[in-house]
């Protein structure tokens, strides 16, 4: 189960995630971001501190994200479990990834 | 009439002209019975082949797209069940009048049949009335309801990872309900393509031809997988998930086509109809085995090394090669259609590469092609007449492919047919079932990852932007 929760600071939008991003959870993120998000105009920076869990299904959807979002996509506040799990598939090369929301915001907003 | 070998009955004249006393053979309700469980036993293993096409296409997708094939092949299965309850079988063989059958609803036990099942007592009487028939009413129908779904199962693999859910069960309704069991009345039901002498032991091409150019009229107006042939004239490799499964799947479906062939002699209650089985099993395996072998120095030579994809489609067309005529008394010419049905098969995935026609498991050329060199390998070594074959190739590829292609164009012009790139790109597992077939492992391919890194390093390059990690 996935929780999001969308708020916006300077310009950017952001999702706080909450729960396991499954199959179930994976899919209903893509959903939201594909109902909240402007692909041609929106920056999104994804709060990611709550993450339990992340599959292949969680993986393919930040990827594709990140291929669409034409602005800033960002990720933030990554649990030990979503680092390894980064760091195993070498994809913390493939996303702009921050430390926390404020490092974030400055890095996206310019 | 059903199905019907020329060589049984050729058998049966000889028999005749040497004039020796008729043999009366067992009882009219053994017989009943041994036809019956012919019917019963042949049709589970033919069902069973369901299974063998979903390992198959289970195993030859993207592990992304496991699930949906899985649900797909179940759908289908079921799909097929009911329309060809409600209608195909009444269109294919009850009152077929040279083209089409009846369009009554639903089929059921005959009068005869309920009233022995509901009397108390059995008369002699009741049971001949039942026994005349030849075999339990609903042993037939379950054993011919068998086979559409195996056409069915065509559809699917060719199209796999790519297609809707929702469109490509419409068309399989359409396809089970209609289309097959029209192909079917016209030689099977005793329609006009069997008076012309069309002979079709088993079905290359009612079966499985028909399946194949359903699934290359699919094929076509769907277009490839997104990625898969590109500018430059490449291809883009997607090798099958999981070879032992589709290892399983061939082996599955190598041993329902014992079945499937051997079933169609329609009959177990003789010496000469338990002879003739016996027959068709060994031909039936010696194809799959000249298949396999002819697909394995195929490949070698023309890429230079073998090929397990090829060599495993290798079975199958060797085994659909068979099928129009596997009562072949020389047995080696089995091995000999299905060496040339393996070789076909490799040539025409290589083909269809050519043309640009992506068909993920390769089912175009192992079921239409093997398909159509089956039925005339029933010309040239079974007796069949040639004419007669290309006729019966000609009018049921036109058919087949007009029809398909036009319910696969209206389905694309009112609900669409394929997934949108972007949900090709997340899996249809993912965006049709909202699961992952392997939730515990790493499923991405290394391709993909590199090209998340290229994109970001691209993204970098073109804004110049100092990343902060």
């Amino acid at each position: 189960m996935i929780n999001m929760q969308t708020g916006e600071q300077d310009g950017v939008k952001i999702l706080t995630l909450s729960g396991r991003l499954d199959g179930d959870g994976s899919i209903r993120l893509h959903d939201r971001i594909n109902e909240e998000i402007d692909y041609d105009k929106d920056s999104l920076l994804l709060d990611m501190s709550e993450v339990e869990y992340i599959s292949s299904a969680g993986l393919r959807v930040l990827i594709l994200a990140a291929r669409t979002i034409k602005n800033e996509f960002g990720l933030c506040n990554l649990t030990s479990m979503v680092r390894e799990v980064f760091a195993m598939t070498k994809l913390d090369s493939a996303f702009f990834i921050y430390d926390d929301i404020g490092a974030a915001i400055q890095s996206m907003s310019d | 009439m059903k199905r019907k070998s020329l060589l049984t009955s050729g058998m049966g004249i000889l028999a005749l002209l040497v004039g020796t006393a008729a043999y009366a053979g067992i009882d009219s309700e053994t017989k009943y019975v041994f036809d019956t469980f012919a019917f019963l036993v042949y049709g589970f293993l033919v069902m069973w082949m369901a299974a063998g096409f979903t390992m198959l296409e289970a195993g030859s997708v993207r592990v992304k797209s496991t699930g949906v094939i899985c649900f797909k092949n179940l759908g289908l299965y079921a799909i097929a069940g009911i329309m060809f309850f409600l209608f195909g079988y009444n269109l294919m063989y009850v009152d077929v009048s040279g083209w089409i059958g009846s369009f009554t609803l639903g089929v059921g036990p005959t009068e005869a049949e309920i009233a022995l099942l509901q009397a108390e007592s059995a008369t002699p009487e009741m049971v001949d009335a039942v026994v005349s028939n030849g075999y339990a009413s609903m042993s037939d129908w379950f054993f011919q309801m068998v086979f559409v779904a195996t056409t069915a199962s065509i559809v699917s693999g060719a199209l796999a990872e790519r297609v809707k859910i929702w469109p490509f069960f419409a068309f399989i309704a359409v396809l089970t309900g209609l289309i097959y069991p029209v192909v079917g009345a016209w030689t099977w039901g005793g329609g006009w393509l069997s008076e012309r002498g069309f002979s079709d032991f088993a079905g290359s091409t009612i079966v499985h031809s028909t399946g194949g150019w359903a699934a290359l009229a699919g094929a076509i107006l769907l277009g490839p997988r997104h990625g898969k042939f590109r500018d430059d004239g490449t291809v883009l490799p997607t090798p099958a998930s999981n070879i032992p499964l589709v290892t399983l799947g061939v082996f599955i479906l190598w041993l329902g086509w014992f079945g499937f062939n051997g079933g169609s002699q329609l009959k177990l209650g003789s010496a000469a109809d338990a002879t003739w089985m016996a027959v068709i099993f060994v031909n039936t395996n010696l194809a799959a085995c000249g298949g396999v072998l002819a697909a394995t120095i195929t490949a070698r030579l023309m890429h230079g090394r073998v090929n397990l994809q090829l060599v495993l489609n290798g079975a199958i067309s060797g085994l659909v090669s068979i099928t129009a005529a596997p009562t072949l008394l020389n047995m080696e010419f089995a091995i000999l259609v299905g060496v040339i049905g393996g070789v076909l098969c490799t040539v025409g995935m290589h083909l269809l590469e050519k043309f640009r026609v992506d068909d993920v498991v390769g089912a175009i050329p192992a079921h239409l092609i093997a398909g159509i060199w089956g039925t005339i390998a029933a010309a040239i070594f079974g007796g069949a007449n040639i004419g007669a074959q290309l006729l019966g190739i000609f009018a049921i590829g036109a058919f087949v492919m007009a029809t398909s292609f036009g319910v696969w164009l209206i389905l694309k012009l009112t609900t669409g047919i394929r997934v949108s790139e972007s949900d090709e790109n997340l899996g249809q597992d993912l965006v049709e079932l909202g699961m992952e077939a392997y939730p515990e492992f790493m499923t991405l391919s290394e391709g993909d990852i590199q090209e998340a890194i290229r994109h970001k390093e691209s993204k970098l390059a073109s804004k110049s932007k100092p990343e902060n990690e």
